[in-house]
């Protein structure tokens, strides 16, 4: 039972901020770095099997490979930009966390030129 | 493995616990030391004025009554004026015996030792009395001192030795 | 690696938050100053450590 444990790390960073606002403000953002970082890490080996299975799935197929692989590229640069994010709003600082947002959605579209270019290549074909 | 860890780690603690116990055994130390060198000073004033007791015999004398690092340093002052003058003798001793004083007291204390023997009784007397004026006030830094700081040092070895030993874990 | 660091963190926390304490009342402010600098920088390389196993495993799943 993974959420169990996932829940457990929560409740018990949770109970450990309320206890050390009072005394160092400072070392709470300590704890919800490292609760972040555990539970990310326990769903890492889950997300490793869905990867698999749509590698698999999309080999059978015709697609081309390469869009997936930037698709899963993308998933990851999101899933890292949403903990920073998070990390940021948490500490009260939204401007910087808009930063990091900004500089992902660039980063993410950057990436995905290619598949936008060859779906603008398909629809010239496809029109006379 | 684990067991060994344990033990270093317990060993810390009660390192760092010991280091603090002495750290402010030191204070607590002076003020004491602060009060027998002021009961001595009082003792050799009034052996001075009603017996005419050479000074070696005077020390030693007031080194058997008094115990600890005070009357070590009045015997070691006592031995050390069969070679030199009553003055260097007592200056040396100070140096001579590990004790807890500060370093304004030992200036103030030896500067006792220029007046021994060159002046007249009175004369003597009169510096005691001053030094041990200004010991009443040392001794009320130190007591200020030791409240502040005994239970500080205290707290602050075994806080240390535990913050160091979760940090290893 | 596991739920042992978040209670190291809070342990330290708070004995950091003693050791300032007595500190204060003994009237050394910059020494109890540098007692939590200390702590914060000591709890930040063991966060340190924590978020670069997250951010490799993240790269080498997808790719990056």
């Amino acid at each position: 039972m993974d959420i169990i444990k996932i829940i457990g790390i929560g409740l018990i960073a949770l109970i450990i901020i309320i206890i050390v606002k009072q005394y160092r403000p400072e070392f709470t953002i300590y704890v919800s770095l490292v609760a972040g970082a555990l539970i990310l890490l326990m769903v890492m080996d889950k997300i490793g099997g869905i990867i698999d299975l749509l590698t698999s799935l999309s080999n059978k197929t015709a697609i081309n490979n390469e869009f997936l692989v930037l698709l899963i590229k993308i998933t990851g640069i999101a899933f890292l930009t949403e903990f920073a994010v998070s990390i940021c709003k948490d500490s009260g600082e939204v401007a910087i966390a808009n930063k990091v947002d900004l500089g992902g959605k660039v980063i993410i579209i950057s990436m995905s030129i290619p598949i936008i270019a060859s779906l603008l290549e398909t629809i010239l074909k496809i029109l006379p | 493995m684990i067991f060994f860890k344990i033990i270093l780690l317990i060993s810390i603690v009660v390192a760092s616990t010991l280091l603090g116990i002495l750290l402010s055994k030191k204070y607590f130390n002076r003020e004491k030391e602060l009060k027998e060198m002021k009961s001595a000073l009082n003792i050799f004033a009034t052996k001075i004025k009603f017996t005419y007791e050479p000074i070696p015999n005077v020390f030693l004398e007031i080194a058997n009554k008094i115990g600890g690092n005070v009357g070590k340093i009045f015997a070691r002052a006592s031995s050390r004026m069969k070679e030199e003058s009553a003055g260097e003798a007592w200056t040396n001793a100070f140096s001579d015996v590990p004790n807890n004083l500060s370093k304004e007291d030992t200036t103030i204390l030896s500067n006792l030792g220029r007046m021994l023997g060159q002046t007249d009784i009175e004369g003597q007397i009169s510096e005691i009395e001053v030094v041990v004026q200004f010991l009443n006030t040392q001794l009320e830094n130190a007591k200020q001192e030791k409240i502040k700081n005994e239970k500080m040092y205290r707290t602050l070895g075994i806080v240390g030795g535990l913050t160091i030993a979760i940090i290893l874990i | 690696m596991d739920i042992s660091l978040l209670f190291k963190i809070a342990a330290i926390g708070i004995l950091v938050a003693v050791l300032y304490q007595v500190l204060v009342r003994a009237g050394r402010e910059d020494q109890a100053m540098m007692t939590t600098l200390a702590g914060l920088i000591i709890v930040l390389t063991l966060v340190i450590k924590e978020i670069s196993t997250l951010f490799t495993s993240v790269r080498t799943m997808f790719g990056l």
